[in-house]
């Protein structure tokens, strides 16, 4: 039996032409007893980190290649065969991608001339090879030029065969076999198929135009290929594979220098700029023991020589701060005395000390991670100077790999196959968020269709195959990779659809594999919010807070959190959050961190928040199986919260060696969709039983690490997290004004819409008042009162569709001297009359045109003076128009600014809600447990985290206030329509009291949408 | 087909451009209680597309539009809207203007067809015709809608009631659901069948007091103008007249002035009238009774020439031809000639202006010399609908030809006319790689000559294949082993592997060779990769 090397071979990352995973083919190529593979992907090595993966500890040698069509019609494979084949490979297809739009690639022959010997190429001849091509392959790559002889059963077989040989020969090109494989079993014809039908948008059944005759294009047998091809081709892709010397281990990675100034190392470097830092903190002198910490972490990452990071990020930080934007590091390594003294953290060491201990170790060796949090709407400026400091071709987004979704494939796989738009929309209208990652028969069904028809089970088994194949590259929501060398000597670099914006070929999964090192430059609204809170203060009320010294573990703020008054305070403002505050009762800043990290998916599914509750209630002992146990659970109560803490126990429980525990967090980040947390179970639950666990216990952390998933937290990211959950209730409970002002400006963020934020606000006694083109600015905006309050003044930014520059164009010119009409109005501020309409349909001209009606009529009326001719005033009458009733504007409130602050629209309907016996919010609120009631309320959010085992949970708003509704998967599936659609939902439910939590568990819903018509239509009224 | 002729109206023109609107106006155009000069019924169709639907050529099944839910739909833009829902359908909430995908979102098992707006105007059309029976001033110019001046026929009719009625009975025994209205002027007329005012208005008093409350959505006023009136509150007509009639036009357009002007006959709305469709029939009383071909042809040839002058004065073609043959027991016998291109006067002239007639002449030289009459004949009739749309053909500047393929489609429609329509077939080529599904069968293969489906794209097929496919692939035997048909066959070339076709639950895997028999013959067999059967499919020629 001959050996082989496949050296022609697109996995499933050359989008819409591969029907298989990396780690299929890689697989599948070993199984078959295949010397070598090369992976192939045209112009891409987007999956070949996966195939790097799949190949380890297997007796496959992986080649790292790629295909290319010039754009002179020429194909060629080029295959790196050494460090320098590989970054001048990664060039070429950088220089490729780079000049064309993202999703398509550029080359031709003269990128091709400059590859150095360490890239071999196969051509892949066309129907009738020209010799003209021949001569410039020979005279450019003599020697490293194969002819790809790739036959696939089309019934010429021999002669085709024995025309390239004999091409070969006279060109003095080498050939080779090769199989140009597509998938890894003829079994993937069928996906093969439909991915062409999809990329060329023609359905199959209209003449399969580009289909593939047969399903030659997989990984053949070496028994098929020995039939197919004589010895020496077969031979010669053996020879090709020993000249590579090539595999991705080799790279390495370096940190940019250029940090560190002239005299210093980075280690002396890093440690001025943290001693700098502790005078800046400690302006008194910091305590000896602080002292000791920060010297124990700086000898632990000198050790770990882990200085240029903690310098790169400390540079992105500092930039961030000379230029006002306010951050927060969290992460594995972010949560050190260290990055507190840089600046990068403002957790202070002193509230959870030895945290950096649990971080980093030098048992694991695993690198240190610090994601910084940016305001969101300034993330853009940081991203940007790192582009700038670094350069484009040191700096680059990593990439983040777009999978097929069900609904996504549903319409692909939908249309391949024939169906018309009007039942494609049928079918995906049907799956929801939640309906997870396979399409369930029950979806076809309520469609409409049979899904045991043939074409509904052809379209059902496709979308499985389908789901998960990755679709394009976008890009990541932060990551950024810098290099010291140019990037694109490492992995290529492509546009992103964003202007201005480039990523690497590599998600994040893969930069892990690789141990490349990444900084998340993240967004977060919160952190704007705080901000602008910040701003407001110091200039209303002069006084100057930051993070760092807003009063620390105030007991007001604690009891306006286990009130679970905390609509618009950061992370635990969802409904499950307010469900719990009562219940676990945060007194202290670590109660934070832990209420941020339980309230998760992982800890809900892996059972943890039950346990934990009923020990910190005390009603439940709190035991350890074992001292070492206890040292890890002891802060949690023996409950595993922390993803640190599984990883842990792991460790000293279960005999992990440190590498291990890390390779099992990989493993859990990735189990659900990658499949298998596999021999870790068995490593683990036989570890324990080893260490005298009883067997119960041992499933019992499995099943949590399990329930953890991709989803649990880890204690660095909640301890930063806490902080700005404080800090944000801080001002909730203090400055609601200002505090609310800045969540307004800073939408859309959070888990309320500004209606809500601003009936919150009312309640907290703030007065708000209403948007004024005389007096409101951009932004929502603070005015004194005489008795010394401030007032929030909406902004003009709330106004549904005025844009924001005609906005401060009407700040600008208004200048100290009030608008006196419409039309002064129109001319001052030049705005489109459309744009005049948004004010008017705001109420936003009350002041100088009457009620909305007259606006309007001003508005329609307004007209711009002609270039030289004086402004003409016309004299009109008052027209006879009639004033909108209450309920008109009302709906013409939340029409155009999303929020009303004349009376809710519920307290108009009462009086027929009334008739019908409907309760309020604050009437449930008196009703005892378990009782039955009818109530309704306007939809204002709807949930179904994955965790809740397909329980909907629901918040209806009245004029009382709001009622927290639970829908059961079996009402749901029965009233689906009503409750995805209705946005005043009627309930007959029957109370749920818990001490102070109250839930409503629905019996039947009622959709009574049609009693708010006229919220939509502004034309007709309540009544 | 129909023409419309643009006549100027015998209204009153309007007087100063400057009045108020007339609620408040100081002089009434004419008295206010006494009978107008005109009066106007309006028959408003709101269901007219799915009228029209019933009367789809292509419908072959009884109609069902009563039984499911169904809607009509329009592409508006890049969404596509519901026009008009049936009665199942709007009994569970479809409402036109909504999305079609609301709709199905209401109702799954909704049938969406797509409107035909030339099915419409036809059904509008033949409406207008049955309309004139009730007056001479029919306009159909104001979509999905009829307007008939009736002042001039009441007494004729008995009265106003009795009118309506007939024409209501009338339009329900044509399957037509209609609102109807009438007042003194055809657009008062119009949005009161809209807005479903039944009550006749009789005088211009009356007409004032009705208006007013007719809601400005009725008025189908462009979106963007309904819109602005409602943002300003003003939600009736009534409500627009008490607005100042400069500001009014500055802010809305003189257009909507304009028409509420009109609908209180303040300013004359002329009218497109409805004129009925031009057909050519003559027809020739035979000397004598007879069955020979040459002496009808003579008699047909004659109806031609007439025929062809006809078409000639008036600039019009006809794309078919009603030849009727009349028998002494009155018996009748009719010959439909199509014409591929319309046979219009300058047809051919390349050869001479008489070659379109030729043409219909040599067409029915065909159809009379194949069948066999029933009886003699005493007199012919041609029939012919003429169609003024066409009317650039013939040669361009340097005298060549503008209809290619004139020989072929003489040639098809010469077979046809021989051997009946549904015998001549084309044959086109398939992009598949399915030997059998390769190719299809098409009625008009010069459509298809030259069209990019046929020839860009259906390359596969080039390669050694056989022209003769059997109907069905031929199972063979085997002797030894191997494949026989009439004798063990060779293997001659091959294997040529197809595996395709899943999609259709006709998926096959096939390895095709070529192969011969003692005999000679070339044939294309192939064995079933599943069951390893082996099949003849095709003979070489």
């Amino acid at each position: 039996m001959s050996a082989y090397a496949e050296l022609h071979c697109i996995s499933n990352f050359t989008f819409l032409r591969g029907a298989s995973h990396p780690a299929e083919l890689v697989g599948r190529a070993a199984a078959l007893g295949y010397n070598a593979l090369a992976l192939t992907d045209e112009c891409s090595v987007a999956g070949i980190v996966r195939a790097h993966v799949a190949a380890r500890g297997r007796a496959l040698q992986l080649l790292i290649g790629s295909e290319f069509r010039l754009a002179d019609g020429l194909c060629l494979v080029v295959l790196a065969a050494d460090r320098e084949g590989y970054a001048a490979l990664c060039g070429l297809i950088t220089r490729g991608r780079r000049a064309a739009e993202k999703g398509s690639y550029h080359v031709v022959r003269s990128d091709f001339e400059q590859l150095p010997a360490g890239c071999l190429l196969l051509w892949l001849p066309p129907e009738c090879p020209e010799s003209r091509d021949a001569n410039w392959l020979r005279d450019h790559f003599g020697g490293r030029i194969w002819l790809a002889v790739e036959l696939h059963a089309d019934g010429n077989e021999t002669s085709r065969r024995a025309q390239l040989v004999a091409f070969a020969e006279a060109a003095g090109i080498p050939p080779v076999a090769a199989g140009d494989v597509h998938m890894h079993v003829r079994g993937r014809r069928a996906v093969q198929d439909t991915l062409t039908a999809i990329r060329r948008r023609s359905p199959l059944a209209c003449g399969s135009t580009g289909l593939y005759p047969n399903g030659e294009r997989h990984l053949r047998t070496l028994t098929e290929l020995q039939r197919i091809y004589p010895d020496p081709l077969l031979a010669a892709t053996v020879q090709i594979a020993e000249r590579v010397h090539f595999s991705l281990d080799e790279l390495r990675y370096q940190y940019p220098r250029e940090l560190v100034p002239s005299g210093h190392t980075p280690a002396s470097w890093l440690r001025y700029r943290t001693l700098q830092g502790v005078r800046e903190r400690w302006p008194a002198g910091a305590s000896a023991d602080l002292l000791k910490l920060v010297d124990r972490e700086l000898g632990l990452i000198s050790e770990m020589r882990y200085e240029a990071y903690f310098l790169t990020v400390d540079d992105i930080v500092c930039f961030a701060r000379n230029q006002g934007i306010l951050c927060q590091g969290r992460g594995s390594a972010a949560n050190s005395a260290v990055c507190f003294c840089l600046g990068i953290t403002e957790v202070d060491p002193a509230h959870m000390p030895l945290l950096f201990e649990r971080f980093i170790s030098r048992e694991r060796n695993e690198p240190p991670d610090i994601d910084v949090d940016f305001e969101h709407e300034r993330r853009e400026e940081v991203i940007q100077y790192i582009y700038a400091r670094y350069g484009r071709d040191r700096a680059a987004l990593t990439a983040t790999v777009i999978t097929y979704c069900p609904r996504s494939a549903l319409r692909d796989v939908g249309r391949a196959l024939g169906l018309s738009e009007a039942q494609l929309s049928r079918v995906t209208r049907n799956l929801q968020w939640w309906d997870g990652r396979a399409v369930a028969p029950e979806r076809i069904r309520e469609a409409g269709f049979d899904p045991a028809s043939p074409l509904m089970h052809r379209l059902v088994t496709l979308v499985g195959q389908l789901i998960g194949f990755p679709r394009h590259l976008s890009q990541h929501v932060g990551g950024f990779v810098i290099a010291e060398e140019p990037l694109c000597r490492l992995v290529p670099i492509e546009n992103a659809s964003m202007a201005d914006r480039t990523v690497i070929q590599w998600d994040k999964d893969d930069l892990d594999e690789m141990g490349l090192l990444k900084v998340d430059v993240l967004a977060l609204g919160m952190l704007s919010a705080i901000r602008r809170s910040f701003t407001l203060l110091r200039e209303h009320k002069g006084r100057g807070l930051s993070l760092h010294t807003v009063p620390a573990e105030d007991p007001a703020v604690y009891a306006m959190i286990c009130r679970a008054d905390t609509m618009g305070v950061f992370q635990i403002e969802s409904r499950a959050q307010m469900a719990m505050l009562p219940r676990l009762k945060p007194r202290t800043y670590y109660d934070l961190v832990i209420e941020v990290a339980i309230i998760r998916p992982g800890p809900i599914q892996g059972d943890m928040v039950h346990p934990y509750l009923r020990r910190r209630n005390g009603e439940e002992p709190v035991t350890y199986p074992s001292p070492e146990v206890r040292q890890v659970l002891e802060r949690t109560l023996g409950v595993p919260i922390f993803q640190e803490q599984v990883m842990q126990l792991a460790v000293v429980a279960a005999g992990f060696t440190p590498g291990e525990a890390d390779q099992l967090r990989r493993a859990m980040a990735a189990w659900r969709r990658r499949g298998g947390l596999g021999h870790f179970e068995e490593r683990l639950i036989d570890g324990m039983r080893a260490r005298n666990y009883s067997a119960e216990f041992a499933r019992q952390i499995f099943n949590q690490i399990c329930g953890f998933g991709e989803y649990g937290f880890p204690e660095s990211h909640a301890a930063s997290f806490a902080l700005l959950v404080y800090v944000s209730a801080w001002l909730k409970q203090h400055e609601p004004a200002a505090f609310t002002c800045a969540l307004l400006n800073s939408q859309p963020m959070g888990f309320y819409a500004p209606s809500q934020l601003v009936q919150s606000a009312r309640r907290a006694g703030v007065e708000v008042r209403p948007v004024e083109v005389n007096c409101s600015a951009w932004d929502c905006t603070l005015e004194a009162r005489t008795d010394g309050q401030f007032a929030l003044r909406l902004g003009l930014r709330l106004v549904s569709g005025l844009g924001q520059d005609a906005g401060e164009q009407v700040v600008r010119q208004r200048d100290g001297q009030p608008y006196r009409t419409v039309q002064d109005l129109h001319e001052r501020a030049g705005l489109p009359r459309q744009e005049l309409g948004a004010l008017a349909a705001a109420g936003a001209l009350v002041g100088i045109a009457g009620h909305r009606h007259r606006a309007r009529w001003a508005v329609a009326g307004a007209e711009l003076p002609l270039p030289l001719l004086p402004v003409l005033h016309i004299s009109e009458g008052l027209p006879l128009l009639r004033a909108p009733t209450e309920a008109q504007d009302i709906a013409a409130d939340y029409q155009s600014l999303g929020l009303t602050l004349g009376r809710h629209p519920l307290a108009l309907l009462r009086p027929r809600l009334r008739r019908v016996a409907i309760s309020t919010a604050m009437e449930l609120q008196e009703v005892g447990n378990g009782v039955r009631v009818r109530t309704a309320g306007i939809v204002t959010t709807r949930q179904r985290p994955a965790s809740a085992g397909g329980v909907t949970f629901v918040t209806l708003e009245d004029e009382t206030g709001y009622i927290n509704l639970i829908v059961w998967r079996q009402l749901a599936e029965r009233q689906r329509r009503v409750l995805l659609e209705a946005r005043l939902l009627g309930v007959w439910g029957q109370l749920q009291r818990q001490g102070d939590v109250l839930h409503l568990v629905a019996r039947r819903l009622e959709d009574l949408s049609s009693l708010l018509g006229p919220l939509q239509t502004p034309s007709r009224d309540f009544s | 087909m129909a023409r419309f002729t643009k006549v100027q109206a015998r209204t009153r023109s309007g007087k100063d451009p400057a009045a108020l609107l007339p609620a408040t106006a100081g002089h009434a155009p004419c008295a206010l209680t006494a009978a107008p000069a005109q009066l106007w019924l309006c028959l408003y169709l709101p269901q007219l597309p799915l009228e029209a639907r019933a009367t789809r050529p292509d419908r072959s099944q009884p109609d069902s539009s009563q039984k499911v839910p169904l809607v009509i739909c329009a592409e508006q833009g890049r969404s596509t809207l519901v026009v008009t829902p049936n009665a199942l359908a709007a009994a569970r909430g479809v409402r036109s203007g909504m999305p079609a995908s609301s709709a199905l979102a209401l109702v799954p098992e909704l049938v969406i067809e797509s409107r035909s707006v030339p099915l419409e105007a036809a059904a509008l059309t033949r409406l207008a015709i049955w309309a004139a029976q009730f007056t001479p001033t029919v306009s159909s110019s104001a979509g999905n809608a009829l307007l008939l001046e009736i002042q001039g026929s009441l007494r004729l009719f008995g009265g106003l009631e009795a009118l309506q009625t007939r024409v209501a009975q009338g339009l329900g025994a044509l399957g037509h659901e209609a609102r109807i209205a009438c007042a003194p002027t055809a657009r008062a007329a119009l949005w009161l069948a809209r807005s479903g005012v039944h009550r006749p208005v009789q005088t211009i008093l009356e007409l004032r007091q009705v208006l007013a409350g007719v809601h400005v959505r009725h008025l189908e006023w462009p979106e963007r103008t309904v819109q602005a009136l409602l943002q300003m509150g003003v939600t009736t007509v009534g409500d627009c007249v008490r607005l100042p009639r400069e500001g009014f036009a500055r802010r809305l357009g003189p257009g909507c002035l304009r028409q509420l002007d009109q609908a209180y006959g303040r300013h004359p709305e002329p009218q497109q009238l409805h004129v009925l469709p031009v057909r050519f029939a003559a027809e020739l009383e035979l000397p004598m009774e007879t069955t020979a071909v040459s002496l009808l042809l003579e008699g047909f040839n004659q109806l031609f020439h007439s025929l062809r002058q006809s078409l000639e004065s008036r600039q019009a073609s006809v794309r078919s031809v009603r030849c009727r043959l009349t028998h002494p027991d009155g018996r009748e016998t009719d010959l439909h000639l199509g014409v591929g291109h319309a046979a219009g006067p300058a047809t051919g002239s390349t050869t001479g202006p008489a070659t379109g007639m030729g043409l219909l002449s040599g067409l029915l030289r065909l159809r009379l010399e194949a069948m066999a009459l029933p009886a003699p004949v005493t007199g012919l009739a041609v029939q012919a609908d003429l169609d003024s749309r066409q009317v650039l053909a013939g040669t361009d500047l340097l005298g060549k030809d503008l209809q290619p393929d004139g020989g072929l489609h003489a040639l098809l429609e010469r077979l046809r006319a021989r051997l009946g329509g549904q015998a001549v077939q084309g044959c086109a080529l398939r992009a598949e790689h399915r030997p059998e599904s390769a190719w299809r069968a098409v009625s008009d293969p010069l459509a298809e000559f030259g069209s990019k489906g046929a020839t860009s794209e259906a390359c596969i097929v080039v390669r050694s294949r056989p022209l003769w496919l059997l109907p069905a692939p031929e199972l063979l035997g085997l002797i030894t082993g191997r494949p026989a048909w009439h004798g063990v066959l060779a293997l001659e070339h091959g294997p040529e592997r197809i595996e395709s076709g899943w999609w259709d639950g006709g998926d096959v895997r096939r390895d095709y060779y070529r192969a011969s028999n003692p005999q000679g013959a070339m044939l294309w067999v192939y064995t079933d990769l599943r069951t390893q059967a082996w099949y003849l499919q095709g003979i070489f020629g």
